[in-house]
C-alpha cells in the first residue's frame, strides 16, 4: 500500500478539527435551547406552539453556532436579549393576577400583548445598538433578532399569534430604532 | 528561497476562518503548512517527526481558530504551537529512550497517562508563556525572528544587517524570558 501524502492527511485532519470545533458549538446551542425550553415550561402554560418554537430555536442555535463568527455572536446575544420577553409575561401575571391569566387560554390578552411588545422593543433597541458595534453588523443583527424572537416566543407564542406578533414586531421595531440611533451617534 | 510571505493576508485568512468563512481555510492551510514543516524540521531534525509535529500543530490551530484574537499576529501563534509540539516530541523521545535504557521497564510498556496529562498541561502553560514573552518584544524583533525561522525572502535587508538584527532580537527574547521565568 502506498504511503499517504502527509500534506493531504494534515489538510484533512485540520479541516476535521475545524468542523469538530464548530459542531461542538452547535451542540452547545442545542443544549442551550433545551435549557430555555425547560425554563419556559416551568414559567408558562405548555402548548403545541411551545414545542414547535423550542424545536425551531434548537435548529437555529445549532445552525448559527455551526456557522460561527458574527452569526454565532449574534445568536448568543439574541438568547440573552430574549430572556426578558421570556420571563416578563409570567412576572406581569404574577404581580397582577396572582400568577393566573384566565383569558390566556383563549388567546393573547392585551396585557400579554403589551408585555411582549414592550420587552421586545426594549431589548430590540439594545440589540440594534450593539449590532452596529460588531465587525459584521448585518449577520450579527439577523442572528440576534432571530434567536431573540424565538426565545421570547417560548413565552409569548404560547398565548397565540397575538403574543408571537407582539414580540417579533417589538424586536424588529426596537432593533431598527437602536441601529439607526447608534449609526447616527457613530457618525455624529 | 520561498516567495515573500504576505503576513497581512495570513492574518486576514485566519480572522476570516475564525469567523466561520470556510473559503479561507484552503489558502490559510497552503500558506501555513510549508512554513510549519520547515520550522519543525529545523527544530527536531528528523523530517518524519517534524511532519508529525507540524501536523499536530496545524490540527490544534484549526481546532482553535474560533478563538483567534485578531489583535495578535497569526504567524507568531502558529509558530508558537509548532514550537511546543516539537518540544513535546523531543521530551517524549527522551523519555522513551530513558525507558528503553531502564531495565526495570518491560519492552513495549504503555506510557503513564498521568504523565501525559501533566505534559499536556505543561504544554499549554508553555505556549502561553512563549506567546506572552514574544509579545513583549518590538514589532521589528518579532518580524526578524519570524523571517529567520520561516526562511522568507529577506532580500530587502543586507545579510550582515539581518544577522545583527537577529542576534539582538534573540538576546532581547532571552532577557525577556529570563526576567519572567528565570531560566531558558
Amino acid at each position: 500500500m502506498a504511503p499517504s501524502d502527509p500534506t493531504a492527511t494534515a489538510r484533512r485532519r485540520a479541516r476535521f478539527a475545524y468542523e469538530v470545533a464548530h459542531a461542538s458549538t452547535a451542540l452547545r446551542g442545542v443544549a442551550l435551547a433545551g435549557g430555555l425550553a425547560v425554563l419556559a415550561l416551568g414559567l408558562h402554560r405548555t402548548s403545541q406552539a411551545t414545542w414547535i418554537v423550542a424545536g425551531a430555536l434548537a435548529v437555529a442555535l445549532a445552525a448559527l453556532g455551526w456557522r460561527g463568527g458574527a452569526w454565532r455572536r449574534g445568536a448568543l446575544a439574541g438568547v440573552i436579549a430574549g430572556l426578558p420577553p421570556l420571563i416578563a409575561p409570567s412576572l406581569v401575571f404574577a404581580l397582577s393576577n396572582g400568577g393566573h391569566c384566565a383569558m390566556c387560554e383563549d388567546g393573547a390578552s392585551l396585557t400579554c400583548l403589551f408585555t411582549c411588545l414592550g420587552t421586545g422593543s426594549l431589548v430590540g433597541v439594545v440589540v440594534g445598538a450593539h449590532a452596529v458595534a460588531d465587525r459584521a453588523p448585518g449577520p450579527f443583527a439577523s442572528a440576534a433578532i432571530a434567536s431573540a424572537a424565538l426565545t421570547g416566543m417560548l413565552a409569548c407564542g404560547t398565548t397565540g399569534i397575538g403574543g408571537a406578533l407582539g414580540v417579533v414586531v417589538g424586536l424588529m421595531a426596537g432593533g431598527v430604532t437602536g441601529w439607526v440611533v447608534a449609526m447616527r451617534a457613530a457618525h455624529a | 528561497m520561498t516567495a515573500a510571505l504576505d503576513r497581512a493576508a495570513l492574518d486576514r485568512w485566519m480572522a476570516a476562518a475564525g469567523d466561520g468563512d470556510r473559503a479561507a481555510l484552503a489558502p490559510l492551510f497552503q500558506a501555513l503548512w510549508p512554513i510549519l514543516v520547515r520550522y519543525a524540521v529545523r527544530m527536531v531534525g528528523d523530517p518524519g517527526v517534524a511532519e508529525d509535529c507540524a501536523q499536530d500543530a496545524i490540527v490544534q490551530l484549526f481546532g482553535q481558530l474560533e478563538h483567534y484574537d485578531r489583535e495578535r499576529d497569526a504567524l507568531t501563534w502558529a509558530l508558537t504551537l509548532v514550537t511546543w509540539q516539537c518540544r513535546t516530541a523531543r521530551r517524549r523521545n527522551k523519555r522513551r529512550a530513558g525507558l528503553e535504557l531502564d531495565p526495570r521497564v518491560p519492552a513495549g510498556a504503555a506510557p503513564d497517562p498521568a504523565v501525559d496529562g501533566a505534559s499536556a498541561l505543561e504544554h499549554r502553560d508553555l505556549v502561553r508563556a512563549a506567546v506572552a514573552t514574544l509579545e513583549t518584544l518590538g514589532a521589528r524583533d518579532v518580524e526578524t525572528i519570524t523571517l529567520a525561522v520561516t526562511e522568507t525572502d529577506r532580500a530587502a535587508v543586507a545579510p550582515a544587517t539581518f544577522r545583527k538584527r537577529l542576534e539582538r532580537a534573540l538576546a532581547r527574547l532571552r532577557t525577556s524570558w529570563r526576567s519572567r521565568h528565570g531560566t531558558l
